[in-house]
């Protein structure tokens, strides 16, 4: 790859973060459409909820496609976060971590990778695990711990040294900071009313 | 000294990738060359008073808010 590819990159990361966007906020909207319809509360969307709530409401065509695009974006997950955990798993221990290296140079690497699958796995197999509370505080964790990474990120984008001509400009700056800002806001928000049910200081 | 000069002054594996491809910079995507990018030793960032309060502030963030999100969870648990 050469950098006449970043822009490429470019409209890639663009498209898909407006069609995540979209079908974020599509998906959200019907959530809170369907719990006001069914008053099921958002407990009655773990498992297969979700869905079965839509076909009732727009038929099993509609509850199918939705229930098919969570199989694909669990199978998308599973991939991905066992993948960038078996990553950081590397790169603490100071071993070979990529997908470049064979199973016998990066044994870590790859044990990290399935391992974690695995032990989700395990978990979301347990009789009566919790996985609507796992699944939101998982969430909740990850976007407190992300402002973090972002902030490298835009250390390492604003290093000239390092990007040369393709460092980051000052509107480029501006976005990366409101969007650090946002997303920080959104997880204290959502950890610090969580706290606080949990202590009973409001209810819930 | 020109930037031509100091380039050619730093040894091959000390340049920055910049310096070693000029414009036709590779991504790293090749096989093998993330890798080599990535073992090639680089110094310790140089970081302002600002930067250096600015990363305490994310490692206290951080904590404070995972204890409090940790504490939710357990408290829903129960």
């Amino acid at each position: 790859m050469t950098a006449r590819d970043v822009k490429h990159g470019r409209c890639d990361t663009a498209a898909g973060a407006a069609l995540g966007a979209v079908f974020g906020v599509g998906a959200l909207i019907a959530g809170a459409a369907l719990l006001t319809h069914s008053g099921a509360g958002i407990q009655g969307f773990t498992g297969a909820g979700f869905p079965g709530a839509l076909t009732h409401v727009a038929g099993s065509a509609a509850g199918t496609v939705f229930a098919l695009g969570l199989i694909e974006a669990g199978a998308v997950a599973m991939l991905t976060i066992s993948a960038s955990t078996a990553y950081a798993a590397g790169e603490c221990a100071g071993v070979s971590h990529s997908f470049n290296s064979s199973p016998r140079n990066a044994a870590v690497f790859y044990a990290a990778n399935i391992g974690i699958a695995l032990l989700a796995a395990m978990v979301i197999l347990v009789p009566g695990a919790p996985l609507l509370s796992i699944a939101l505080n998982a969430n909740v964790l990850a976007t407190v711990l992300l402002p973090v990474s972002l902030a490298f990120m835009l250390m390492l984008a604003n290093d000239t040294a390092l990007m040369g001509p393709w460092a980051n400009r000052r509107s480029t700056n501006a976005i990366g900071i409101t969007v650090i800002a946002f997303v920080g806001l959104c997880g204290v928000a959502y950890g610090i009313d969580s706290f606080l049910q949990a202590t009973h200081l409001i209810g819930s | 000294m020109n930037d031509a000069h100091h380039i050619a002054a730093v040894p091959e594996h000390d340049q920055q990738p910049q310096q070693r491809y000029g414009d036709e910079q590779p991504m790293s995507l090749e096989l093998g060359q993330l890798v080599t990018e990535m073992s090639r030793p680089v110094p310790r960032a140089a970081l302002s008073a600002r930067a250096a309060a600015g990363l305490w502030a994310l490692r206290v963030f951080a904590v404070l808010v995972s204890l409090m999100v940790v504490y939710a969870f357990i408290g829903q648990l129960r």
